[in-house]
């Protein structure tokens, strides 16, 4: 191995200086035949793949800042970046020492601090930055940097440079493995047969390295993130479900006795190692110079007790700060002298190796760019391991590689590398997840599934109304337009439109239902968020069937609704329901969830009764039609029909009752027929069975009360039994997930003030 | 104040009493106090207490990178209120006047090329810091430091002159400022409290290139005439402490137009009041109008 390093220099030659495929790899690559599907399929699966559904929804950058410019979707163009094997053994040998060096010089500035005594990084240069961390002076982690990225660039003349380092909590992982992800599906033969090396076995090495920060033997390690609003979100949420640990944010810690504990609906259970994806000086809002408010209080005492280790230590993101950078590599040169150094990038060099971009897809008028390369590292205790793997960012022209503006992403394959004998897992701590879960995590189950129930209710009605219509438009005109009357305010009272007024001809109930596309648009966007927030709770059918709505909410929104799109959705609601059932263990996550879902389930069924029998008490606009128009049996029946059909129950009830459809037996199967699962009663005993099971957070009486509700005439059933139903919702979040955890700023008064 | 007939040592006592009423009850929350005097050269901590209404089950207490001692404690239960009671006794031994005539310009270029415990104990303080913003104050501290900082002129002469500046030009108002007044207002409008003008002299001494701390503690009052002197009237102070070659850190108080002897008691130092804040921390509840009074009592023994 050594010989094969004295050999190689920073300077691959002229011939090498490029990370484009070669020779029949590229051929097959830029098949212009396949090259548009492909990029299709990559776009498809960005959205679709674990975590990605709500990429294009949110301001990513594929390393995770915060656009600059703007808030553009990213995308994976599909010819990756390919590093041989000589080059990527190389590249990872300066990574590993560089990773090692950056260590010494973190451990330095907050230990002996000789670096500073010596003046090689100025102490006045760090008294004025707040990302040198003054509670962190004196500290002492195992280790400060357990995870490592950096970018780097290779120029035209084959030289790579060192773009520069992040050691705070590094981005972007998350995404390579997801952009492999995404690339092996789209050219599934071509990774196997090019001997493109798998990352498969590096979330075992990230979770090694993670355990080896704590003393514990079997360390109970989270993944604690800022939140959804935080730009590379989907970076963490992916990391969680391939590490299989919880994805936590601060509000679900708890810092007691000096140790880190996650607030679950059991209580509180302890935490040893946090992967923190929030950074340094969000950490802790009681510490010097704290900024924001999704840091957990008394977080870092918890660490210098050592009741909790952080990975990265706090402070570790000094090396980041601009002022600081410049006096990087004179404190490694003094503290651990490298033999492999790339030289640092300045910004002077302005020649880049060019690659070649899938052409007249991605980018259509740039025909080549470069590209900026970003490495993965982590050190487990031992030794680094680099990922043989990363991911690329495109450079649009005159782009500074430490900020490029493409928002497009490479896929970085290393060619034909054997990587090191497989390593044994950690032990890790025998966790039940199953009934571990996080109160924020169960807060987001239950409205995940009461969003999917009442999505899947506005879709269904407004399948039903337009599919009837469509079969028979004369139904419109019918008795001064009673059935559209009627059509109506079971679309209004299904969307929850809080006043709706009542129409009366085919033209209005059009308009009507071309809203509740975008109506059903909006609560998949509720049902995506929320879900997105639980991504390791969810089966990957489940994330797929997920993202596969998030493509249909965007034709919903485009307003070309028609009777198959709605078809689409509902089979995605379908699905969604029966992997709730059948793939998702039973426990108190299931139950909330479920919950949810019966709940919701219950006020549709009020809701579409109401609209369709006129039960509700505030119509003043009644009087436009006439009373009697209602009851005459040619509007009862298609009303009925639409009502029983709205609630996916038409076909248990022409399995049962031959007649023309009967008003009494459509109520009963609707309300106290327990054997529909869509009725009220199988809905209340399916309450009744998690009462059981010891979620009693509904309260005592009401499933009693409810029982008592089933037995009344519709008109006063509805609104008791809505009220009934809304209570408990509101009690039971109340309850379980309403606890104010946002910590407030306590005021205080300076010397001499008058207060 | 340092006249023949002070005792060589004078005892304090000093309650600093700190009480939050909540609009509304929180469920928990944290706190960190800088309430504990530190011990110095010239400073005998005899005994330093803390308590806390709720009562924690916990107090926690670490040393900061300043060396201050810093308690961090939480209420774990629903509470309306919250009162820290910080009672100590301390050991003040009268200082005398510093001497050091090192040229300040020349002190400027020892700092600038310090190494060792000198480039660790005073590369802090030589700096921007969250309040104290050299930037934003460079041209108007021209003013105030022009005539001051004469080449050649002596560092503690230098600090006098500064102190005197400050205070023959700054008006002592309480009603103007509170904790987030920028320093530029205070030098525009040449009002303010006693940790405006701490910070303003930090400002000035950082501006030319020398080391300069915020000191935070407490300064006896003496009542006016025929008055008794009312218990818990008193209130937290503020000063600064520059380095100096031959005499090290050296202590002026802008305020007061004076040096410190012995009727300052210290508690903590840092690069600006956000390093020293007595009582800081968050609280988890509804969100509600919180008050908060503060009562210092300093008592000398």
């Amino acid at each position: 191995m050594c010989d094969a390093v004295d050999t190689m220099s920073t300077t691959l030659g002229p011939g090498a200086a490029s990370l484009a495929p070669t020779g029949e790899l590229r051929r097959r690559l830029l098949d212009p035949d396949s090259l548009p599907a492909r990029q299709a399929r990559a776009d498809r699966l960005l959205a679709s793949e674990g975590a990605g559904h709500l990429v294009h929804d949110l301001p990513v950058r594929a390393d995770g800042r915060v656009a600059a410019i703007e808030s553009r979707p990213w995308r994976i163009d599909p010819i990756p970046l390919v590093l041989d094997a000589g080059t990527f053994q190389w590249l990872s040998l300066c990574v590993a020492e560089r990773m090692e060096a950056l260590e010494a010089v973190v451990a330095d500035l907050y230990g002996d601090r000789a670096l500073i005594a010596e003046r090689i990084v100025p102490a006045e240069v760090l008294a004025s930055t707040g990302r040198y961390r003054v509670d962190a002076v004196g500290s002492t982690p195992h280790r400060w940097l357990t995870t490592y990225a950096v970018d780097v660039v290779l120029d035209a003349s084959g030289m790579w440079w060192h773009v520069r380092d992040l050691v705070d909590a590094p981005p972007g992982l998350g995404y390579a493995l997801l952009d492999r992800s995404v690339m092996s599906r789209v050219l599934p033969d071509l990774t196997g047969r090019a001997d493109v090396v798998s990352l498969a076995r590096f979330p075992t090495r990230l979770l090694r390295a993670l355990s080896a920060t704590s003393d514990e033997d079997s360390p109970r390690t989270v993944v604690f993130s800022a939140g959804i609003d935080h730009p590379s979100y989907v970076d963490h949420s992916y990391l969680a479900v391939q590490l299989g640990v919880n994805l936590v944010e601060g509000a679900d810690l708890v810092v007691r006795q000096r140790k880190v504990w996650l607030r679950t609906l059991d209580g509180l259970e302890p935490v040893d190692v946090l992967y923190r994806r929030v950074e340094d000086q969000r950490l802790d809002p009681l510490a010097l110079a704290a900024e924001g408010s999704v840091g957990v209080p008394g977080l870092l005492l918890a660490q210098r007790a050592g009741g909790v280790a952080l990975a990265n230590a706090h402070g570790a993101g000094v090396l980041e700060d601009p002022t600081v950078r410049p006096f990087v590599r004179a404190a490694i040169d003094r503290l651990a002298p490298m033999t492999q150094t790339l030289p640092e990038f300045d910004g002077s060099a302005d020649s880049f190796s060019t690659v070649p971009l899938a052409p007249g897809t991605i980018a259509p008028d740039v025909e080549r760019a470069a590209s900026v390369v970003r490495l993965f590292a982590v050190h487990d205790g031992e030794r680094v391991h680099v990922l043989p793997g990363g991911t690329g960012r495109v450079l649009a022209p005159g782009d500074d590689p430490a900020e490029p503006t493409a928002c497009v992403a490479k896929d970085v394959w290393v060619l034909g590398w054997s990587p090191p004998p497989v390593v044994a897992p950690p032990r890790l701590p025998q966790v039940d997840f199953g009934r571990s879960v996080p109160t924020r995590a169960a807060d987001a189950l239950y409205w995940t599934n009461r969003a999917a129930e009442r999505a899947e209710a506005m879709a269904r009605t407004m399948r039903v109304v337009s599919a009837r219509i469509e079969q028979d438009p004369g139904l419109a005109s019918m008795s001064g337009g009673a059935w559209c009357e009627r059509m109506g305010a079971m679309i209004d009272r299904v969307m929850r439109h809080p006043a709706p007024d009542s129409i009366s001809d085919a033209s209005a109930l059009a308009d009507r239902l071309s809203d509740v596309g975008d109506g059903v648009a909006a609560e998949i966007g509720v049902l995506l968020t929320e879900a997105t927030t639980v991504r390791e709770f969810l089966s990957v059918t489940t994330g797929r069937v997920l993202s596969h709505l998030a493509e249909l909410r965007s034709s919903l929104q485009r307003r070309v609704t028609v009777v198959d799109d709605l078809d689409a959705v509902l089979a995605d609601f379908a699905a969604l329901a029966g992997l709730w059932q059948e793939s998702t263990v039973r426990g108190p996550a299931w139950r909330i969830g479920d919950t949810g879902r019966r709940l919701e389930r219950c006020l549709v069924v009020l809701d579409l009764l109401d609209g369709a029998l006129g039960t509700g008490a505030d119509r003043p606009d009644r009087a436009d039609v006439d009373r009697a128009d209602f009851d005459r049996p040619e509007v009862v029946a298609p009303v009925l029909e639409a009502l029983l059909a709205a609630n996916d129950s038409l076909v248990a009830y022409r399995r049962r009752h031959r007649s023309e459809v009967d008003p009494e037996l459509a109520v009963r199967l609707l309300v106290g027929d327990a054997s529909n699962p869509r009725s009220l009663a199988a809905s209340i005993e399916r309450l009744a069975a998690h009462v059981d099971d010891g979620e009693g957070a509904l309260g005592d009486d009401f499933l009693e009360r409810a029982r008592a509700c089933l037995t009344w005439p519709v008109d006063r059933l509805v609104p008791e039994l809505r009220a009934l139903v809304d209570e408990a919702g509101t009690g039971m979040v109340g309850r379980w997930f309403s606890t104010p955890v946002d910590p407030i700023p306590m005021t205080f008064v300076g010397p001499g003030s008058m207060a | 104040m340092s006249g023949g007939s002070t005792p060589a040592v004078t005892t304090y006592r000093v309650v600093h009493r700190t009480t939050y009423q909540y609009g509304s009850t929180m469920t928990d929350g944290y706190s960190v106090a800088c309430l504990a005097p530190r011990s110095t050269d010239w400073q005998t901590v005899r005994s330093s207490r803390l308590t806390v209404d709720p009562d924690v089950p916990e107090i926690d207490t670490f040393v900061d990178a300043f060396g201050n001692r810093q308690y961090q404690f939480g209420v774990h239960v629903p509470h309306e209120h919250l009162v820290i009671t910080a009672e100590s006794v301390v050991d003040v031994t009268a200082r005398e006047d510093p001497i050091d005539a090192t040229p300040w310009d020349e002190v400027v270029d020892r700092l600038a090329t310090a190494t060792g415990a000198t480039a660790l104990e005073t590369g802090w303080f030589r700096t921007t810091s969250l309040l104290v913003d050299l930037e934003s104050l460079a041209v108007p501290l021209g003013a105030l430091t022009r005539d001051v900082f004469v080449p050649g002129r002596g560092i503690v002469d230098a600090v006098r002159a500064l102190c005197h500046e400050i205070y023959t030009t700054f008006e002592f108002d309480a009603h103007f400022s509170n904790v987030s007044t920028p320093l530029v207002e205070v030098l525009a409008e040449r009002r303010g409290v006693c940790q405006d003008f701490a910070h303003l002299a930090i400002a000035g001494l950082r501006s030319v290139g020398l080391a300069a701390g915020y000191v935070s503690g407490y300064i006896e009052t003496v009542p006016p005439p025929g008055q008794e002197r009312l218990v818990g009237a008193d209130a937290s102070h503020a000063w600064c402490s520059v380095w100096t070659p031959e005499a090290g850190w050296v202590t002026f108080d802008p305020t007061n137009d004076h040096l410190p002897a012995n009727d300052h008691v210290t508690v903590a130092w840092g690069r600006d009041y956000a390093d020293v804040i007595p009582v800081r921390g968050v609280m988890i509840g509804p969100a509600a109008a919180q008050t908060l009074d503060v009562a210092v009592d300093v008592e000398r023994l």
